[in-house]
């Protein structure tokens, strides 16, 4: 856990950050977003005292951060940065064994210790181990600094504007490893960048900052919510409604419980549907030979009948895809729903093109805090 | 062979020379430990010099002011103003003074620039790993900076060597002699000998102080940047 308390700092007359508080819980990623010059660098640089604070205090793990001798904080804070500095005149290896160095592992522990953190970014240590950095592209260097940062397995990490210099392909290629990594090492992460794309995605947690000052800080899902003022809006941009649909998975809003009618007497089934009292869900069809169909039950109404209405039903997603590719694929096949493959032994989803527009302008607007369910 | 043999003894200088070959001999190691004690010496106190003034970027002016001035001073006549001073004297003392004052310029300034060029996120990396002051110094940064502190060495050493020449007047029995006797006895032969022995040392340890540089300066540090 990191907590900043009332934490500041003036050069000389100018003050690059006022008086800071946010607490990131033991685990969880905190991406700091602001315009340039908003004070992220410097906040993120007082964590680990490279920048002395004016004023306030930082708490890790409950211990006020000046108790401890500035070397060894720093060597409990894995440290990544944009321009990644790796040292030109060390091979791979010995760049990753830097911090197991200083901490006095021994060379058995380091050597092992540095293949499995090759492996851990994707690198074959093979391959790699005994290369100098000028010998590796850009993403392959920012895998190596990821590397050399969690080398003595800090508990926190410190990241400013890690993927930033990199080309766009390679940069959500480095995203989604470091996603993976972090589903598995669960660190305490601050985490700066001036992509409000890259920080929807990366954060369990994002904080505003505007000249120096935290504007807003909250789940990623609660800011495109409710963004807390106009800065803030801006911010996001005007597609923050599309921005939502990267934050979901399908499984969140599909539909579990649509009935599924045989083809052959989906007539005398229907009926029994709506006499029980059921309305405006989707239903689902299947024929002899499988082939799976849909309609609304909404949409029989007085002389309509459901041959006017089904309708293919042939976009299968998995259940972690995010509405956004469903929404994608619907488009792309000019359909209104996808079936959702169910877990093993569960019956399939079905999510539908009303139910994500009903979804996501209940999530625009909820009132701060509100849960929004399907 | 013979006969090889016989045209070049028709060559003034060769036969100057395989004549006088052992008091060359002897000439050759008087030059060679000047010009090596002088050097050991002078990476000794200039680099130091060159850290301090990184440290303490207030006295950088003040001290490349005063390398520059050392180096504009004519080399005779530095030889001559430390032969009155008290304690110098004619001898070993003014001779490696005057060779350690002028590797001051390229050694100083080189070590200055080289240390101060370290790129700023290799030293931010570092601390921010929890690097010392003086680990970040010894571990990261001259290692970094050794190229260029290596070049300047360099330049030095093969100046020293042409320098460690004028010494001959302040009392060192070294190739500078040949010279100065060539000219007070107008012979040209023995100039000639001085002079071509003076420049092969020069070369040759240039040569060697490239082979040196290959084994000294980091592989990663001589290899291309990759795009
Ligand atoms: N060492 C410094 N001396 C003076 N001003 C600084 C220094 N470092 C940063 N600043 C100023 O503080 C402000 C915040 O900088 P920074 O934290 O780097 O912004 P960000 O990382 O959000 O782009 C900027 O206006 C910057 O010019
Ligand atoms: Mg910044």
């Amino acid at each position: 856990m990191i907590r900043l308390e009332g934490v500041g700092k003036d050069f000389g007359d100018f003050t690059a950050v006022k008086e800071l508080s946010l607490e990131i819980p033991e685990g969880k990623t905190c991406v700091m977003v602001g315009p340039s010059g908003c004070g992220k660098t410097t906040t993120m640089r007082m964590v680990n005292r490279l920048i002395e604070p004016t004023r306030g205090t930082v708490y890790i793990n409950d211990e006020d951060f000046k108790k401890k001798k500035v070397e060894v904080l720093r060597r409990d804070i894995g440290y990544v940065i944009q321009e990644v500095g790796l040292f030109p005149h060390r091979t791979i290896a010995e760049n990753i064994s830097t911090t197991p160095k200083l901490a006095g592992w021994d060379d058995k522990k380091i050597k092992q210790r540095v293949d499995e953190l090759l492996q851990l970014v994707e690198l074959d240590p093979e391959e790699n181990r005994n290369k100098f950095p000028r010998q590796l592209s850009g993403g392959q260097r920012q895998r190596v600094g990821l590397a050399r940062a969690m080398a003595a397995d800090p508990p926190v990490m410190l990241m400013d504007e890690p993927f930033a210099a990199v080309d766009p392909i390679t940069r959500e290629n480095l995203q989604n490893m470091f996603l993976r990594l972090q589903r598995k090492m669960k660190k305490t992460i601050i985490f700066v960048t001036h992509d409000i794309n890259e920080a929807i995605k990366m954060g369990d947690q994002i904080a505003i900052l505007k000249g120096g000052e935290l504007v807003q800080a909250d789940s990623p899902e609660e800011l495109l919510a409710n963004p807390k003022n106009q800065f803030v809006s801006d911010f996001i941009g005007e597609d923050r409604a599309i921005k939502i649909l990267d934050l979901f998975s399908t499984d969140e809003v599909m539909w579990t419980e649509a009935p599924v009618l045989s083809r052959s007497n989906m007539e005398e089934e229907t009926r029994n549907l709506i006499e029980k009292g059921e309305k405006a869900i989707p239903v689902i069809v299947e024929d002899e030979e499988g082939k799976k169909f849909w309609f609304d039950l909404d949409e029989i109404e007085g002389d309509v009948s459901i041959n006017d209405v089904i309708r293919p039903l042939e976009i299968t997603l998995e259940p972690t895809n995010s509405i956004k590719l469903a929404m994608a694929r619907m488009l792309e096949h000019n359909n209104d729903a996808v079936l959702i493959k169910g877990d093993e032994g569960e019956e399939p989803g079905i999510l539908t093109l009303k139910g994500i527009r009903n979804y996501v302008y209940r999530i625009c607007e909820s009132k701060p805090g509100e849960k929004v369910g399907i | 062979m013979e006969f090889l043999r016989e045209i070049l003894w028709q060559v003034a200088p060769i036969r100057y020379f395989f004549d006088n070959l052992s008091r060359i001999t002897t000439y050759t190691q008087n030059h060679l430990e000047l010009t090596l004690v002088g050097v050991v010496l002078a990476i000794i106190l200039w680099v130091s010099v060159g850290i301090i003034i990184y440290r303490y970027p207030k006295l950088s002016h003040g001290v490349l002011g005063i390398a520059s001035i050392v180096m504009c001073i004519p080399s005779i006549a530095l030889y001559g103003i430390l032969l009155t001073l008290p304690g110098f004297g004619l001898g070993r003392t003014s001779a490696l003074t005057a060779l350690i004052l002028y590797a001051m310029l390229p050694i100083v300034r080189n070590v200055f620039i080289a240390l101060r060029s370290v790129d700023p996120s290799i030293l931010d990396a570092a601390r921010g790993m929890g690097m010392s002051k003086q680990e970040v110094l010894w571990e990261v940064q001259i290692p970094n900076a050794m190229p260029t502190i290596f070049a300047g060495v360099r330049v030095a050493l093969v100046m020293m060597v042409g320098i460690a020449t004028l010494a001959t007047y302040i009392g060192e029995q070294n190739l500078g002699r040949l010279i100065q006797h060539g000219i007070t006895r107008t012979h040209p032969t023995m100039i000639i000998v001085g002079a071509v022995v003076v420049s092969i040392i020069a070369i040759g340890i240039d040569l060697l102080m490239g082979l040196l540089g290959k084994h000294l300066i980091s592989k990663g540090l001589q290899l291309e940047e990759s795009k």
